[in-house]
């Protein structure tokens, strides 16, 4: 198992190496540099050749794409992923003020997707075909298929316009802070609500009918007929033969899931104002940010990479019939 | 939703994809609510409240030398004031000077700063605030491209005391006392030292302006607090705070519900979300004209149309009237020259040249572009009149120009090709004079000045003359107007210009659409100047709230 894992760990930096170099690349070349992006949209008449070749300099983009990815390389071993092109920050800084919003609106959908989705995956394959999952099924799809920025304009047309009872801007109200702790706490959580239903109710179908999907196999095996023989209470029977072993592909499930905690919604973002990562990135694309793009990215894979190898292991752990000796 | 649209660069005649976008098509009942002054209804203006404005994306930098989008431009309004500005009707005034002089010669300007005015920290403003923010526009390592421009023939800065600073340049120059117009001092003691770029306080900066710097969350809000110890008469509000919303169909949304108490509004919602009753009961819908018009160029090298008569009967082909009622539901103002349709430099007396297809027929009959082959399509030298159109891709606005195009020049035997490119590459060719025609739009500047964009030895590499125009009359006038310094002779010689570009055609002048922007009664003292109620001096300083706080909570 730790060979396993130590040769897995090493696998990620080849992977890494070209996922980068792939990424910078195909940014490198996407037309209009981030020079070329303040002249373009626009040509005026006060930029000189003289002080845009300067800022070419500037920003490194004089050199061949092969010495700026070296450079950029070189950098990212002191975890330094430079100044953004756009407002000369620390691109670390402007990511490590964006994570935490997606984050919690992440954590939040995903908890709660979760929260909803494996009772109602549980429930529905053990009453298969009862009214109840046919109903569940049909709403489930039906919510599964309708569009996240038209929902989420709807819900603020109802709570935020109409009843006025929910708040649709941000993360917090203008001046929330100094309403001391509860209030504040208060305010951040009405802020969540709607796009946490936003970019929940999508996942349910998904996830309720994987859910169930696992059930209705676990339920058909030997040892759940056994239990029942044993004269076990249905009850019984479900919580300690049938969920836990349900849990293994859900886990699996996780490995995939994981990532999209940190990558944030772009639409979801740009609807609600919500300060987050998924902004970030559509920003810094159009304008053409490289750094910004390339920290992201990074990151990113990073987190790709280790929520497979997490999920992987944790499958290992937890179904003794899986070995990676 | 592009955010190159919304980050338009301010600052200098800009060339920018044609805008601003309309609704496709939509045909409504226009709305009449004239543009003025709002009845404040005898309500006396008292201390207090908040006024919450939109952004429609974060600023970047608040450091002004940086500042690049029109975003940061609403945020500096407050919190940095200019050496000298436009007044409400956009005549030059004194803001931080107290007095400026312009030498016999023209080559001097001889500016002197008010007595005792200080900076947010409580520091004097001198002159060399000023000199030193002048440096470092023109320093090739500050990306101040927008800004530059005007100080190019600046030969020299002279201090001769604590107050006075002689602005020296290398020839006469008219638009040299707009330059000052256009220059807004940063502090000295602050930014003297440390990178410029990555400065502190380019995210909280030290102004001179009505209201202070208070808080910036990134992407969330930017929030102002009223300046005790301003040099004009202290404003009324507690705070501006800026809300940044990207979606404008939430913006919306939040004006209803109080959130905010102004946002630019487009065409669709204009017309068909802003006008029940209970809307109009709470704001006062305002449009305005800005500087900006959009128009279709002639590449004059091109064999197309390289004779007028060819260019004019492209314009009778092309049914702006139409255009007009259909995309912008008669909102927009047809234009005819290359000024801002508000200014003394525009002449109104000009008529538009008609949608007229009889008469563009026989122009092109009389240039020569007859059908010689009887194919259908009209052709010259066994060339066929068919060329290329560019727009930029994903612009509805431009295609729905380039269909009509399209359209009426097919019932005249000429065939238009429509050519998509994206932004980049688009603005590259047309900057090369690469192209036969396309649809473009300029943000123009107060100064009228047009040496850049229609003298003949400013045609590509050079500048931005991108139609390859040429007319000896119109370089000699254009030349005189940059060194005439008498606003009546200024204002002939701009008249003229405009009559004979006019007569040339080298870009079809399609129209100016204006700005429209709903503002919540609760506000008071909402002035407008003729390119709205925020870009000029004292702008929305002091904009007042009548029931002295937050209309809901």
């Amino acid at each position: 198992m730790l060979t396993y894992t130590l040769r897995r760990l090493a696998y990620l930096i080849p992977t890494l190496l070209g996922i980068t170099i792939v990424t910078f690349v195909i940014i490198s070349l996407a037309p209009g540099d981030p020079v070329d992006m303040m002249r373009s949209g626009v040509m005026s008449s006060g930029i000189s050749q003289e002080s845009y070749n300067e800022m070419r300099r500037l920003y490194g983009l004089d050199k061949p794409i092969h010495v700026r990815y070296i450079i950029w390389l070189r950098r990212l071993v002191t975890f330094d992923f430079g100044n953004s092109f756009l407002d000369h920050r620390p691109v670390i800084k402007k990511i490590s003020e964006r994570l935490p919003p997606t984050l919690i609106l992440n954590i939040a959908s995903l908890f709660l997707a979760l929260l909803l989705s494996i009772p109602l995956g549980l429930y529905s394959a053990v009453r298969q075909y009862s009214l109840f999952d046919k109903v569940g099924g049909t709403v489930l799809y039906m919510l599964y298929s309708l569009p996240e920025f038209w929902v989420a304009l709807l819900l603020i047309m109802l709570f935020g316009v109409k009843l006025q009872v929910l708040p649709f801007i941000g993360m917090e109200s203008v001046g929330a802070r100094d309403l001391g702790f509860f209030p504040y706490l208060l305010d951040r959580i009405l802020h969540m609500i709607l796009p946490t239903i936003c970019l929940t109710y999508g996942s349910l179908a998904f996830l309720s009918r994987f859910v169930r999907g696992s059930t209705l196999e676990v339920i058909r095996q030997d040892y759940v007929r056994t239990a029942k023989a044993k004269g076990l209470g249905d009850a019984r029977v479900v919580y300690k033969h049938v969920f836990k072993n349900t849990l293994i592909p859900v886990l699996t499930l996780l490995g995939i899931l994981l990532p999209t905690i940190i990558s944030g919604s772009v639409i979801l973002e740009f609807i609600f104002s919500w300060p987050g990562i998924g902004a970030l990135f559509f920003e810094s694309v159009l304008s053409r940010d490289y750094p910004t793009v390339m920290g992201l990215s990074f990151i990113t894979a990073v987190m790709v990479l280790l929520s497979t190898l997490i999920a992987d292991l944790l499958c290992a752990w937890s179904d003794p019939r899986i070995t990676y000796e | 939703m592009s955010f190159l649209k919304r980050g338009f660069l301010c600052g200098l005649l800009i060339l920018v994809a044609l805008g601003p976008l309309a609704s496709c098509g939509g045909r409504g009942n226009g709305d009449e609510t004239a543009t003025g002054k709002q009845s404040d209804s005898g309500v006396k203006p008292a201390p207090g409240g908040v006024v919450f404005r939109h952004l429609e994306s974060d600023c970047k930098t608040l450091n002004w030398v940086l500042s690049t989008t029109i975003y940061e431009v609403y945020v500096h309004r407050y919190l940095s004031d200019y050496l000298l500005d436009y007044d409400q009707n956009l005549e030059i005034v004194p803001v931080l000077a107290e007095d400026y002089e312009i030498s016999k010669d023209h080559l001097r300007i001889t500016v002197t700063l008010k007595d005792s005015i200080f900076w947010h920290d409580g520091q004097p403003i001198t002159v060399e605030d000023v000199k030193f923010t002048v440096e470092k526009i023109l320093d090739p390592s500050v990306p101040a491209v927008n800004k530059e421009g005007w100080f190019t023939k600046l030969d020299k800065m002279e201090i001769t005391d604590d107050r006075t600073i002689v602005f020296v340049w290398k020839e006469p120059y008219a638009p040299s006392l707009h330059a000052l117009t256009q220059l807004a001092p940063i502090p000295k003691h602050i930014y003297g030292e440390g990178d410029f770029l990555s400065h502190p306080a380019n995210r909280k900066p030290v102004g001179s302006g009505a209201f202070k710097f208070e808080e910036w969350q990134t992407s969330r809000y930017i929030s102002l607090v009223r300046n005790e110890n301003y040099h004009g008469e202290p404003p009324y509000l507690d705070r501006v705070v800026f809300k940044i919303i990207p979606d404008r169909p939430v913006a919306l949304n939040a004006l209803k519900t109080g959130e905010l108490d102004e946002m630019r509004v487009r065409q669709p919602q204009w017309e068909l979300q802003t006008n029940d009753a209970d809307f109009l009961k709470r704001f006062n819908k305002a449009h305005y004209y800005v500087p900006q018009y959009n128009y279709l160029a002639w590449n004059c090298r091109s064999i197309w149309f390289e004779d007028k008569r060819v260019r004019r009967a492209m314009t009778m082909l092309f049914d702006r009237e139409k255009i007009n009622s259909e995309l912008y539901s008669g909102f927009a103002k047809i234009v005819t020259g290359p000024f801002y349709i508000n200014s003394w430099a525009y002449d109104s007396s000009i008529e538009p040249f008609p949608f007229n297809p009889v008469e563009a027929k026989r122009l092109l009959d009389e240039a020569g572009w007859t059908d010689h082959d009887n194919d259908g399509i009209r052709d010259k030298d066994d060339l066929k009149f068919e060329f290329d159109f560019f727009i930029t891709s994903g612009n509805r606005i431009g295609m729905q120009y380039a269909e009509l195009l399209q359209e009426e020049c097919g019932k005249v035997g000429i065939v238009v090709k429509i050519r998509q490119l994206e932004g980049a590459t688009f603005f590259d060719r047309m900057f090369k004079g690469e192209y036969d025609s396309c649809a473009l739009a300029w943000r123009l500047e107060y100064d009228p000045d047009l040496y850049d964009t229609f003298h003949s030895s400013q045609v590509p590499p050079i500048g931005l003359n991108h139609t390859f125009y040429s007319n000896p009359e119109v370089d000699a006038l254009l030349e005189r107007g940059r060194v005439e310094f008498d606003k009546e002779k200024r204002k002939e010689i701009y008249h003229k210009v405009h009559r004979l570009i006019h007569e040339d055609q080298p870009y079809t002048f399609v129209n100016s659409v204006p700005d429209k922007r709903p503002i919540n009664k609760r506000i008071g003292n909402v002035v407008f100047s003729p390119n709205g109620p925020f870009d000029f001096y004292p702008g929305a300083n002091y904009w007042f709230v009548k029931d002295g706080k937050k209309e809901t909570d």
